[in-house]
């Protein structure tokens, strides 16, 4: 046991969490025990007046171990809850024992920052990137270790619903503003001297802040509504989560720690909770694992991409905000455009020091490890540029194409060195998107397979590895969510239902507005190729789409799809050509159509080896939104 | 079963409902006091069996079972119990038809049935609740602001802004006519400590044209979409695509101070002590629907409450609904297929203002001077409530 460093300091306890063998600290059994044995040693020893929490590392605390909290399962229930207030009986003693202080520096998480507010007082440590919060919203769970009900205490219902019900984290100048935090210094040195100072008077004229829901009625019933807004009634655990800060509002602070492990455990012992952590986390979290063990193994230190449009210039961003220097291949007379293009891409990041260059050399591609090919989505075109670029790189350099649907194998047709070329797809917006998708052709070889694992890590993007049919598996199972809207649609369910419905299952975007943005001559395009590749087409979806094609109601870019929107987005009239409205609809089964389509297209494509289920899971909801609730669409809803 | 009538109905003017208000500076206590004493003559109080009061905010100076304090401060003697009762806006039709039910029961022949509400000192929500709190109702059964549900249905039924408000002007001209011909009997005057006059008349009713209701914001819009309250409604009813915000101050029921009391008899007890019964009580009832729609439910139970007595909406003479809202007695009217003269013919709560526990029982006292002055027979008086609520009750004159 050596994850904490106890020191003494002026009569007063350092505890400088360092776990074992690790670069940042998470809270594990062994970590938590080691903990509980300092805390009680300090409040025993007669000559410590207090004691102050602080990492060693860069960062204060990443959180409770996932795989920690997951083990709990494995006990009765009654035991889970026995751990939980064991762990609340210590926390109480940083409470109400002697005089405790924490620094905080860089992420304060989760459990991370459960320990900071059992403290009584807490000092950030500036330019450290200070973030808390209490992310645990956001993979099916909620806090356990009384974040809920201590932060609301602390600093207020108004700041602490959000950052419960959303999950965001508080920046440094915030924390200061809510009092998440009592003080900055400017160095961990200065912040000691000033705690040692602060336990030896321990002073606070904090103002107590009211959690009583029936002195904060709007607040409460605001809360409820603005978050039914949100989940539509879908996530289990953050009914959980908001119904856990009320009844423990209406308690003392340490019978509410009671009420909070009640929610916690019926949170985590559900099976929603349980769907949607095995997916965002531990599922997630091995596909990356493989893949930084790709990343090991082959060094990418120069990127090259050819087509600076839309896709082009995002990837290129977002590799230079990583740190990856790049050479973008434009034409001559687009250059000076895909610099704006690029460098308005690049406002969306931090400031980077890596080099990057437009030019339409392709030669100049020979410095690059991997060379990722984004033009416009035409066979032809990709392969003709494709064919070109392949003569100018380097030895054992990955050449890769972003595609959303043509098959990679079609394209590999043009090349020499077909085994060093695979696909790549990355999803819109570039920044935002943790999913790509990889698809190697039946020449690809497994070098080129991990140099694009490789690359993905590189930019913080989770992949997964798909085989190569065209529309791989995200398209493919956006497009029967699509059609099978499309299919409601000239059946004669109204539009506005279908897309009510939509929402209410827990899409991000309904399917006739996800149509738009996408862009109907995109949509058009790839029912065309389905068509030249022989594949099954839906007749009806593809009647509306001509309908609008025809129409040049081009989607959102062109300001008229399914939607109008000028002034606002709403419906385009010319829809009620395919409405019947003479009938009622139930809108369950609307939601059901929609569902289903979703699940029974990437079950196809699991049962026949295009994808495996984890990564469906996985990509369906990094990479479509799909209902995140459900844990993906390989879960047994 | 034994009989119930009504012997007698009194209530307070409708103040209103603000600082501003002619009963605002008389406690609530006081003003439920003096209505149980103008109610019952002195030397029926010792044979008064039990006091059922409705307040709907039972709490601060209307707490602690306001019916027992407000008895003992009346002189009544200390044999006489009270009760108070909450379910809302019924409460105060449901204190009648609890009172009637014991005497119908033969269990008691002598009842006084109240109502309270000092919406000026004592607001709307100042008893809290689970009911728009706790998130275990409050965002599972989508509950919103009764404001919205108007809206709501407004929405569904595709009311427009000039119904609505026409039907609000109407109540005020059917109002400030009833006040000018003195046809509302049962009033009594308040009185302050020194025993000047505090009110005499419904102070609410006024002047208004549909022009000037026409400039009115509507009250809802803001909350509905900044609060998440409007996706709520839309959760419930998802075929609608968005709420139309049609309601304000000018066509809602205002807020309003006033107390009520109804003396109700058993056959032996008109014998007994000689009373002269007004009206019989033939039949209530009380349902439950939808709590996001909430305001709709009175339809529902009248026709409940006619199917029970055989009879059929034609039968019936009168009609009092509360207006809560303007879309909510349209909304009454047009399920029932009403004709809209039998309907409110006094004017209701829109012209006059709603004290929540107290309306049930002013709308009986109303609808039976109503039907003595017209010389007829059967009246039906009903309410919506919170939470997706509804009470009825059918009255018949007594020659």
């Amino acid at each position: 046991m050596n994850h904490i460093l106890y020191q003494v300091q002026s009569n007063v306890a350092i505890l400088t969490l360092q776990q074992k063998n690790k670069s940042n600290n998470l809270i594990t059994a062994s970590v938590f025990s080691e903990l509980k044995k300092y805390i009680y040693q300090a409040n025993h020893d007669d000559n410590i007046q207090g004691l102050i929490i602080t990492s060693g590392f860069n960062h204060f605390c990443y959180g409770a171990d996932v795989a920690f909290i997951q083990k709990l399962t494995t006990t009765p229930l009654s035991t889970q809850y026995k751990k939980i207030m064991d762990m609340h009986e210590v926390l109480m003693v940083l409470t109400e024992g002697k005089p405790s202080v924490c620094l905080i520096n860089g992420l304060c998480l989760g459990g991370g920052l459960e320990i900071a507010l059992a403290t009584q007082y807490r000092i950030g440590i500036m330019n450290t990137q200070m973030r808390l919060g209490l992310p645990e919203v956001k993979i099916g769970l909620i806090p356990g270790l009384g974040g809920t009900q201590r932060l609301i205490r602390l600093i207020g219902l108004e700041h602490a619903l959000p950052t419960l019900l959303k999950g965001n984290n508080v920046h440094e100048d915030q924390a200061l503003q809510y009092q998440l935090i009592d003080a900055l210094s400017k160095t961990k040195k200065i912040a000691i001297t000033q705690s040692i100072a602060w336990i030896k008077n321990p002073e606070t004229s904090r103002k107590k802040h009211s959690v009583n829901p029936y002195r904060n009625l709007q607040t409460f019933s605001g809360a409820c509504a603005l978050i039914k807004k949100d989940t539509q009634g879908c996530y289990t655990h953050v009914e959980n989560l908001i119904q856990c800060i009320y009844e423990g509002a209406l308690l003392p602070l340490r019978l509410s720690l009671e009420c909070e492990a009640h929610f916690f455990l019926k949170t985590l012992n559900s099976k929603q909770s349980q769907d949607i952590l095995k997916t965002l986390f531990f599922d997630r979290m091995a596909i990356r694992k493989h893949a930084k063990s790709c990343a090991k193994r082959h060094a990418i230190e120069h990127l090259g991409i050819i087509g600076g449009g839309f896709m082009g210039s995002a990837i290129a961003a977002h590799a230079l905000a990583n740190g990856i220097p790049c050479t973008v291949i434009e034409q001559p007379k687009r250059i000076t455009q895909v610099t704006q293009t690029l460098h308005a891409c690049l406002q969306n990041y931090p400031p980077t020091s890596a080099k990057m260059k437009i030019t339409s050399d392709m030669k100049q591609l020979s410095k690059a490890d991997v060379v990722i090919e984004a033009v416009f989505e035409n066979i032809e075109l990709k392969q003709s540029i494709l064919k070109e670029a392949e003569q100018y790189l380097k030895k054992g350099a990955l050449l890769a194409t972003n595609t959303s649907s043509i098959p990679v194998g079609i394209l590999a047709q043009a090349l020499e060195s077909p085994q060093q070329f695979i696909g790549i797809h990355f999803f819109s917006p570039v920044r935002k998107m943790q999913l790509v998708e990889i698809i190697s052709s039946k020449k690809s070889n497994i070098a080129s397979q991990q140099k694009a694992l490789a690359l993905s890590i590189l930019l913080k993007k989770t992949p997964i590895l798909v085989k190569d049919i065209a529309g791989f598996y995200t398209t493919n199972v956006a497009m029967a969510y699509a059609s099978s809207a499309l299919d409601m649609l000239s059946k004669g369910i109204p539009a506005h239902l279908i897309e009510t419905a939509a929402r209410r299952i827990g899409m991000p975007t309904p399917p006739l507005q996800l149509l738009d943005e996408i862009g109907i001559d995109v949509i058009h395009g790839i029912i065309q190729q389905q068509k030249s590749l022989s594949q099954k087409v839906n007749p009806h979806a593809e009647k509306i789409i001509t309908e609008l094609y025809t129409q040049k109601r081009m989607g959102r870019k062109e300001k008229a799809g399914f939607y109008s929107y000028t002034p606002s987005r709403i419906l385009w009239d010319g829809i009620k050509q395919w409405e019947k409205l003479d009938q009622s609809y139930d809108i369950a089964n609307i939601e059901h159509q929609l569902f289903s389509a979703q699940t029974n297209a990437a079950k196809e494509l699991v049962e026949t080896g295009i994808i495996d289920a984890a990564s469906a899971n996985v990509g369906a909801i990094l990479g479509l939104g799909f209902c995140p609730w459900s844990g993906g669409p390989l879960q047994n809803n | 079963m034994h009989k119930c009538y009504i012997v007698d109905s009194k209530r307070t003017p409708r103040g209103i409902g603000k600082e501003s208000g002619g009963l605002h500076t008389v406690s609530s206590l006081s003003l439920l006091s003096q209505t149980l004493e103008a109610t019952v003559p002195y030397a029926l109080k010792p044979f008064i069996e039990d006091l059922i009061t409705g307040c709907v905010m039972p709490v601060g100076e209307q707490g602690a079972n306001i019916a027992r304090s407000a008895l003992l401060r009346a002189s009544f003697p200390d044999t006489v119990p009270g009760m108070q009762i909450n379910r809302f806006c019924s409460s105060g039709l449901d204190a009648i038809a609890l009172c009637a039910s014991k005497i119908m029961a033969g269990q008691q022949s002598l009842n006084l049935a109240a109502g309270i509400e000092s919406m000026s000192r004592v607001p709307m929500l100042s008893d809290g609740g689970a009911l728009v709190a706790d998130p275990s109702i409050a965002m599972q059964h989508n509950i919103i602001p009764q404001g919205i549900s108007a809206d709501l249905i407004a929405t569904i039924e595709s009311y427009t802004r000039e119904q609505l408000d026409q039907f609000a002007v109407d109540s005020h001209k059917k109002a400030l006519n009833a006040i000018k011909r003195n046809y509302l009997k049962s009033i009594i005057p308040i009185y302050h400590a020194s025993g000047i006059e505090a009110l005499t008349n419904d102070e609410v009713p006024r002047n208004c044209n549909s022009k000037a209701l026409s400039s009115l914001q509507p009250s809802f819009e803001l909350i509905g979409n900044m609060a998440g309250y409007n996706a709520l409604a839309l959760n419930q009813y998802p075929e609608q695509s968005k709420i139309n915000h049609l309601h304000h101050a000018g066509n809602s029921s205002a807020l309003a101070d006033g107390a009520t009391a109804t003396l109700l008899a058993s056959e032996t007890a008109i014998h007994q002590h000689g009373l002269k019964p007004r009206a019989q009580i033939i039949a209530f009832d009380q349902i439950g629907t939808d709590p996001t729609i909430m305001l709709t439910a009175p339809a529902a139970s009248c026709k409940r409450l006619l199917e029970k007595c055989k009879l059929h909406t034609s039968d019936i003479d009168l009609w009092e609904i509360n207006e809560a809202f303007s879309a909510v007695a349209l909304k009454f009217i047009q399920e029932l297929n009403l004709e809209a003269s039998r309907v409110n013919v006094n004017g209701g709560a829109i012209a006059y203002g709603h004290p929540l526990g107290a309306t049930g029982g002013m709308l009986v006292g109303t609808i039976v001077d109503e039907l003595t002055r017209r010389q007829l027979k059967r009246g039906v008086v009903t309410l919506c409530t919170a939470a997706g609520m509804a009470a009825s009750m059918l009255i018949e004159r007594v020659e």
